[in-house]
């Protein structure tokens, strides 16, 4: 099958990219120093031992501003194409191209009557209970491997 | 460059309704969201009428070649319309005055619009961006009530398809690249010359993708996790009316696309159509849970579906089986969801017990859809099967159909399973179990069951709307 030659590029492109994702999980498997301890184990917070599970109140507004983005950046991204074939389109374009963008428009009218811009002051709905209410340096930070230490937390 | 938006109108109803209602959902009160549904409701019949216009004047391809108007559209139109009325009659109970019932609305005609696009669409790329059409507001649909197992499944259901999409587009790529073009009629011309295996691997590519939108072997994972977890009006959604785009567009890929010879494409269906029947059929055995149960059912049903694209192109029987058993389907099944919808608080097999005794309508609706489902005489999908076996055999694959009809004796346990307790059993000791979900579910099974009887018995009539010649 000579006409496959010109496929092999492409080919060896497929195998590289799996070779190169597999080797790196392997090499990391193998060179990397794996001695956990419990604080490594642990979700960041800063070496700062967790007190509490991590609020999952997380305000969503940036995803809406995000989603407010991506709509409009969509729509230059066909409106350049749109531009650069103007000529060829006369009215039919012109039209096609301002029915897309209403209906573009559509989606930020949608996004705003669901509150995207609206960036008060989140309303708390109810306090946030926070377990440790005295945290120092010596109960919240844990130290390891320091001299002196003993147990857990020094 | 030939234009003709006045030839899309249904597909341009659905659109439109679906921008009107995406405005309106913002600014309406939650309890006057009834208007959207109306909305959503008119654009279906008038995409109906719009059809039955269409279907009088001669086929015709437009926006220069992309989207092709023959029977086979038109009768996608008027099944994935249909279906579309039915979803949102059976939905208008377990909806009302949900905070997002606008948007199920909205996101229904939006993907019903992908669905008949996928059908349409006579290139690649309008294939590729009708796929997305059709699924991403589906992914939506599944998780919309944002409750736990509905984000479960819709997330499932989204990484999925999010996959099978590039493979698609990989397969769709290799082929524009192969043919220098994405036009099925030039695509068709110019792959003759091509690399064999170049073309079979675009091929199985494209139709991995189309697989993920119909729920057959290997890409019907996502079924059961999105039908058990979605709300009953999602689950009945999206085990119908993908189905038929995604179907409608293997049927066009196959026979319009690819050269005849060039590669064994029908065997490759073939052989998905049995794994996909049969482990649908043998996987619903052991379910419990109606809606599983249900998922397993429609992944056995498109394993026979899939049998008369296997044999397209071999002899005119082929094509107006598929469409004749999608209808068939669609109404058999959306009526099973809506005896579903019906009883909200019944969720397992073995909470149907009794339902002849409380509601003896009901129980008969349930019976006349879950023996429709097997092809008991007669219902639709009696004439259905005999139809698709007939082309199947023709088509030189009898194997396929005496796994076939294997498969359809088989499917009657788990049918049985779940009737034999509605009839025979004693009224059930908590008759709350089986209270009312509403009265629109209610006439939607009783109309849906109805249709099934009426389609099985006037097949001689319907049938034909399904025959016609595919455009070149």
């Amino acid at each position: 099958m000579g006409s496959l030659d010109s496929y092999i590029p492409i080919f060896l492109l497929i195998v590289l990219g799996i070779a190169f994702a597999g080797l790196s999980f392997v090499g990391s498997r193998l060179l990397a120093p794996q001695r956990p301890t419990a604080a490594k184990e642990a979700p960041y917070e800063c070496g700062i031992v967790p007190t509490h599970e991590p609020s999952s109140r997380f305000p969503v507004r940036f995803y809406l501003v995000a989603m407010i983005f991506i709509i409009f950046d969509i729509e230059v991204i066909f409106l350049f194409p749109w531009a650069v074939v103007f000529r060829q389109l006369h009215t039919f374009g012109l039209v096609e191209v301002l029915v897309f963008a209403a209906a573009v428009f559509v989606s930020f009218v949608y996004l705003i009557s669901n509150g995207a811009l609206d960036w008060g002051p989140i309303k708390r709905i109810r306090p946030v209970a926070t377990a440790d209410e005295v945290r120092t340096t010596a109960s919240t930070v844990r130290r390891h491997g320091s001299p002196g230490a003993s147990g857990e937390a020094a | 460059m030939k234009e003709n938006p006045a030839a899309l109108a249904p597909e341009l109803a659905l659109v439109v309704a679906a921008v009107v209602g995406a405005v309106a959902s913002g600014w309406l009160p939650r309890r006057r969201q009834w208007a959207v549904r109306l909305l959503a409701a008119g654009a279906c019949v008038g995409g109906l009428v719009a059809t039955a216009l269409a279907m009088l004047g001669p086929p015709e391809r437009v926006f220069d070649g992309s989207y092709a108007i023959d029977p086979a559209t038109n009768a996608a139109r008027v099944v994935v319309l249909g279906a579309a009325l039915v979803v949102i009659g059976l939905s208008a109970e377990p909806l009302r005055a949900h905070p997002h019932e606008s948007e199920f609305y909205v996101l229904l005609l939006l993907a019903s619009a992908g669905a008949i696009a996928l059908v349409g669409a006579d290139d690649l790329l309008t294939v590729f961006a009708a796929y997305l059409l059709a699924s991403v507001p589906s992914y939506g649909l599944v998780g919309l009530l944002r409750d736990r197992t509905g984000s479960e499944a819709s997330l499932k259901y989204y990484l999925l398809g999010a996959l099978f999409g590039i493979v698609m587009l990989a397969g769709a790529t290799v082929l524009v690249g192969l043919g220098a073009t994405s036009s099925y009629p030039g695509l068709r011309e110019a792959l003759d010359s091509a690399p064999r295996a170049a073309v079979a691997f675009g091929a199985v590519c494209v139709t991995a993708g189309l697989l993920f939108k119909i729920g057959g072997v290997p890409a019907q994972f996502w079924v059961p996790d999105a039908v058990d977890g979605a709300s009953v009006p999602a689950a009945a959604f999206v085990t119908t009316i993908p189905k038929i785009g995604g179907l409608g567009a293997a049927f066009r890929f196959f026979t319009e696309a690819l050269p005849a010879g060039r590669v064994d494409w029908a065997l490759l269906v073939a052989v998905t159509a049995a794994c996909t029947m049969t482990l649908g059929n043998f996987a619903a055995f052991a379910q419990t849970r109606v809606k599983r149960l249900l998922a397993y059912s429609t992944i056995g049903q498109v394993g026979y579906l899939l049998m008369a694209v296997a044999v397209a192109g071999r002899n005119g029987l082929a094509q107006q089986a598929l469409w004749y058993y999608l209808a068939a389907y669609t109404v058999t099944n959306l009526a099973a969801f809506a005896v579903v919808a019906e009883l909200p608080a019944a969720r397992t097999l073995s909470d149907y017990r009794g339902l002849a005794h409380h509601r003896p309508l009901l129980a008969g609706s349930l019976a006349v859809s879950l023996l429709g489902l097997v092809g008991t005489p007669p219902t639709a999908l009696f004439v259905g099967k005999l139809e698709i076996f007939t082309a199947v055999i023709h088509g030189g694959y009898t194997w396929l159909a005496v796994l076939a009809i294997l498969n359809t004796v088989a499917s009657l346990y788990y049918y049985l399973r779940w009737l034999v307790p509605a009839f025979l059993h004693a009224p059930s000791p908590h008759p709350a179990v089986l209270s009312s979900g509403g009265t629109w579910s209610a006439a939607t099974a009783y109309a849906a069951a109805t249709a099934t009887v009426i389609l099985g018995v006037g097949a001689a009539a319907v049938l034909p709307l399904g025959a016609g010649h595919l455009l070149p």
